[in-house]
């Protein structure tokens, strides 16, 4: 077990790499010269060549590729082309708030999701398993960057319980944006755990337990759920993946100083030092999720510790795959 | 002076869904004694898994309905229980084996704890007997106690059968039910998992309720035989009024299409025609589009059962021409 | 030709039992329709300012509105519906494309298949969205690169679906007999696979192509998309966010929109989904 999880760590610094090497390419060909905008059309060519120099963007691509990723190796992510400061203390600085948001948002769809998506699929075809698909489907249709204006409509605008913007001074601020993240997530976690129990509550088993003599909640609790978990699992882990780009849009919206905003200021601004760092940031977190969540797999079906064990990393993937299509 | 543990009248169950109603069970009734073992006995969709879900109190809720008869056990009807007290009796005093031991288990929790779980559900003792408990039952069923924090998927099938025997016979059941307990299984597996179910059951003196399509394993297991098609019972006798004085032309006709090891014939003797569709049974009796001795009086009206002897009922017209 | 009619009819048969799902259809024919015949449809053109009627609520002369270079926001809103609309066919259309292709390829040539997948993972470490706005930001906004963008940042997930749907087909004893009687990869690959897997598919592009709309709207949002003036629904939400105090329909009523048609995607998606089921087919 050990064994695999430090073969999954050791995985990353290829996956970090290739991701370098994808991003800084598909940048290396985006219009605009960072030295003139930073330094001014009228600038003259050694000032320009001096810029390049202490960004460490001269040469050709083969020679800026190199430093990149020596430096990447090296745990530095370079200069940021506006601030000129190192693009990781300014991205550490934004990951916390980022973070913080991020983390209440899972929780509260989790919480929402799971919640709703059991009483949705014990309650079939009833009234509430209608209205609470409805609800979901609604939240996976509402763009999340309409829905956090709309919450800022509503309770900024109109009521003006709480305030439009910021991060920081008061935890009035996080309400919207964790509720704007959170429903969405919940909305999809719902319709999972939804179909997950409607598959697990007619397995064989199920009868078993009853046949125990058990009682209803103890079935559904200690026998259904725990076998439901599984798919409920892969999508909280896929969530956060969308959390993480979903926390773009709403940073702008609310104007949060976390690593979303940083990334689209600095796309706009063509400070693509900072943008390859957010890159890897989010891509180097989303690995760890996914090694989180893979860990947490063995605590719940015994059947991927062996799996894990045996070390067929690769298979334990595609049973996840698999999973998924309940999704 | 009879023992009787279990007494089936008239049971009638259905299935209803938005397309059609699904007749399963129409009219069964057979009785059981303290320590005896009865076979139904019937092709599939013939009404016995549903005929034992309702002596369990589990037939599906929609779309499955009780509309009919009773079902006694120890002196209580069952139907008319409410659902708090049947919680008691199942897994207690009457318990069940299901057909396909592979997806019978629950694959996250280990084979010690699945055992346990019905233990404590039915003794006030301490997780730590009834692990004991647990580990014991293994060991009667053939199967090493040290291996009680292992699960399912470590097992195989014959083995999870084994464990569901185990989780069936836990608290001592006064009735078991065995609905096809052996058909997943290989040859030689099924004997051997026979023959512990026979041992544990003259062992417990429990009552069997042996639900079956496989005729030789009722000859070794079984005291009566109850021969269910279309959801009814159409013959019922000791093992010897079955075997040696059937009736029935439908048990004449399972009787013949197995295969005689002495007989030399080039083909295969078959029962002519198909099951009927439960949701359109025929007028009269039911086999009588199959029945070579079937006449006018067939087609319609209720066929009642006969009492040939004290211990043999047949349902059937023609019941005096088929005497062998 | 008559069992494959018949198979049609009765999926169709089936789709019609869920009412949401026809409501879902029924919406989006009416949106498709609406996109191609704007000119016709729409009062007034999309870029007619006029600054004395500027920042007009919604009457009845202008049912949605104006905007502040006192444009119609019905008009805008009826033609921007060709943007969504064709964003969301065309990028999902390049996604199966590329995803189903280099699936196809991946599932059928063990040898290629390690290089792809791995590729496809590395891609897939990178969110969706972000992948979608560096490769904007490098191309450049238009609406063709919007598209490219989001088509090409869903092609991982779509290699992956193809991939496993082919190769769980693959498997299947009819592919062996079609084998057996001497059929070359291609014929089997195009007459036995693909008409298979296509129903996964179907499901999967109608439930993606929604997520490329909202993809779009978020990205022209942001400003990495559609120019001005061009009405893209998400670039009018951005340019309305700074009246919301005053003017909240034009924040309001371009998102409905976009909620529209997506929840008509997402029940149509459902809807097959459910019809298409596998289990139920004869």
């Amino acid at each position: 077990m050990l064994k695999y999880i430090v073969k999954r760590l050791l995985w990353i610094i290829p996956v970090l790499i290739g991701v370098t090497i994808i991003v800084f390419t598909i940048l290396y060909f985006s219009p605009g010269d960072p030295a003139y905008l930073a330094l001014g059309d009228n600038a003259t060519p050694e000032a320009v060549e001096a810029y390049r120099v202490e960004m460490g963007i001269n040469g050709t691509y083969w020679e800026r590729l190199g430093r990149t990723l020596g430096g990447l190796l090296k745990g530095d992510l370079g200069l940021s082309y506006r601030s000129r400061t190192p693009v990781l203390d300014e991205l550490l600085v934004r990951f916390k708030v980022t973070f913080d948001i991020s983390a209440w948002s899972i929780v509260l769809g989790i919480i929402l999701g799971i919640f709703f998506g059991i009483i949705s699929a014990l309650k079939q075809n009833t009234i509430w398993d209608s209205l609470s698909t409805g609800c979901a489907l609604f939240g996976i249709s509402m763009p999340m960057f309409w829905q956090g204006l709309m919450l800022i409509l509503v309770f900024s605008v109109w009521l003006g319980w709480l305030p439009p913007s910021g991060y920081g001074s008061s935890w009035k601020q996080m309400v919207m944006p964790v509720i704007a993240l959170g429903v969405n997530s919940s909305a999809t976690i719902m319709r999972t755990t939804r179909s997950s129990m409607l598959e697990v509550m007619r397995q064989d088993y199920i009868r078993t337990a009853k046949a125990k003599g058990q009682t209803y909640w103890a079935v559904v609790i200690h026998h259904a759920l725990r076998n439901a978990m599984i798919p409920i699992i892969t999508v909280i882990g896929l969530q956060l993946g969308v959390l993480l780009a979903g926390s773009i849009v709403t940073e702008v919206i609310f104007s949060i100083a976390g690593v979303g905003k940083y990334l689209v200021d600095s796309l706009n601004a063509r400070d693509y030092a900072a943008v390859q760092g957010c890159v890897l940031l989010i891509a180097f977190v989303s690995a760890i999720l996914n090694l989180i969540v893979d860990i947490i797999y063995t605590f719940i079906d015994p059947r991927m510790k062996t799996m894990y064990e045996t070390s067929k990393g690769g298979s334990a993937h595609s049973k996840k795959k698999g999973a998924q299509k309940t999704a | 002076m009879s023992d009787k543990i279990l007494e089936v009248s008239d049971l009638q169950i259905r299935y209803v869904t938005d397309e059609e109603t699904v007749r399963a069970v129409n009219g069964v009734s057979f009785t059981l004694e303290r320590g005896e073992s009865i076979g139904l006995v019937g092709e599939t969709g013939a009404g016995k898994t549903t005929t034992a879900l309702g002596i369990m109190g589990l037939v599906p809720d929609p779309p499955g309905e009780i509309v009919g008869g009773s079902i006694v056990f120890e002196g209580q009807n069952l139907l008319t229980l409410p659902e708090k007290q049947m919680r008691e009796i199942r897994g207690g005093k009457i318990s069940m084996i299901f057909q396909d031991p592979m997806t019978s288990l629950n694959p996250v929790m280990t084979v010690g704890a699945q055992i346990a779980e019905v233990v404590l559900l039915h003794n006030k003792i301490t997780k730590a007997e009834a692990r004991e408990r647990a580990k014991k039952m293994l060991e009667q069923v053939g199967i090493p106690g040290s291996r009680c924090d292992d699960y399912p998927h470590q097992f195989s099938g014959g083995m999870k059968q084994r464990v569901m025997i185990a989780i069936a016979l836990a608290c001592s059941p006064e009735l078991l039910i065995a609905d096809e307990p052996t058909t997943a299984l290989d040859v030689t597996i099924q004997a051997q998992v026979l023959e512990l179910m026979r041992n544990l059951q003259k062992e417990y003196n429990t009552s069997l309720v042996l639900i079956t399509h496989d005729l030789g394993v009722v000859a070794k297991i079984c005291d009566k035989v109850a021969v269910v098609y279309a959801g009814e019972i159409i013959e019922s006798g000791t093992l010897k009024d079955i075997y040696t004085d059937k009736r029935h032309p439908y048990t004449i006709g399972l009787f013949e299409s197995l295969p005689d090891i002495e007989n030399d014939a080039a083909t295969l003797k078959v029962i002519q025609g198909s099951v009927p569709d439960p949701s359109n049974l025929p007028e009269g009796c039911k086999f009588n589009p199959r029945c070579p001795y079937a006449t006018e009086a067939c087609r319609s009206g209720d066929i009642k059962p006969v009492k040939i002897s004290d211990t043999h009922m047949v349902r059937c017209n023609r019941f005096s021409d088929t005497e062998v | 030709m008559k069992k494959k009619h018949t198979m049609l009819s009765e999926i169709w048969r089936r789709f019609k039992k869920n009412k949401q799902a026809v409501v879902g259809l029924i919406v989006l024919i009416l949106f498709v329709l609406v996109a191609i015949f704007a000119k016709q449809i729409a009062p007034y053109w999309y870029d007619d300012q006029d600054a004395n009627r500027a920042m007009i609520a919604p009457c009845m002369q202008y049912p949605f509105g104006t905007d502040n270079l006192g444009r119609d926001v019905l008009s805008r809103l009826i033609y921007g519906s060709r943007y969504s609309l064709s964003i969301g066919f065309l990028a999902v259309g390049i996604s199966v494309l590329t995803g189903g292709f280099l699936g196809v390829i991946a599932a059928y040539y063990p040898k290629l298949d390690n290089i792809i997948m791995r590729c496809m993972d590395l891609f897939m470490a990178i969110p969706q969205m972000l992948l979608a706005m560096c490769i904007v930001s490098a191309l450049g906004s238009s609406l063709f690169n919007l598209m490219l963008a989001v088509g090409l940042s869903s092609t991982p997930k779509f290699a992956r679906v193809v991939r496993a749907s082919v190769l769980a087909t693959r498997e299947q004893e009819f592919v062996e007999a079609a084998r057996a009687i001497g059929a070359s990869n291609t014929r089997i690959i195009l007459h036995h696979i693909l008409p298979n897997s296509i129903s996964a598919l179907i499901v999967q592009a109608t439930l993606a192509m929604a997520g490329a709309i909202i993809s779009a709207s978020a990205l022209s949002f942001l400003g990495f998309g559609i120019q001005a003036p061009m009405p893209e629904w998400g670039a009018m939400l951005s340019a309305g966010r700074k009246y919301i105090r005053t003017q909240a329909y034009l924040t309001v009523i371009p998102g409905l929109a976009i909620m529209a048609v997506v929840y008509a995607l997402n029940v149509v998606g459902d809807g097959l989904r459910d019809c298409l089921d596998p289990r139920l087919k004869k």
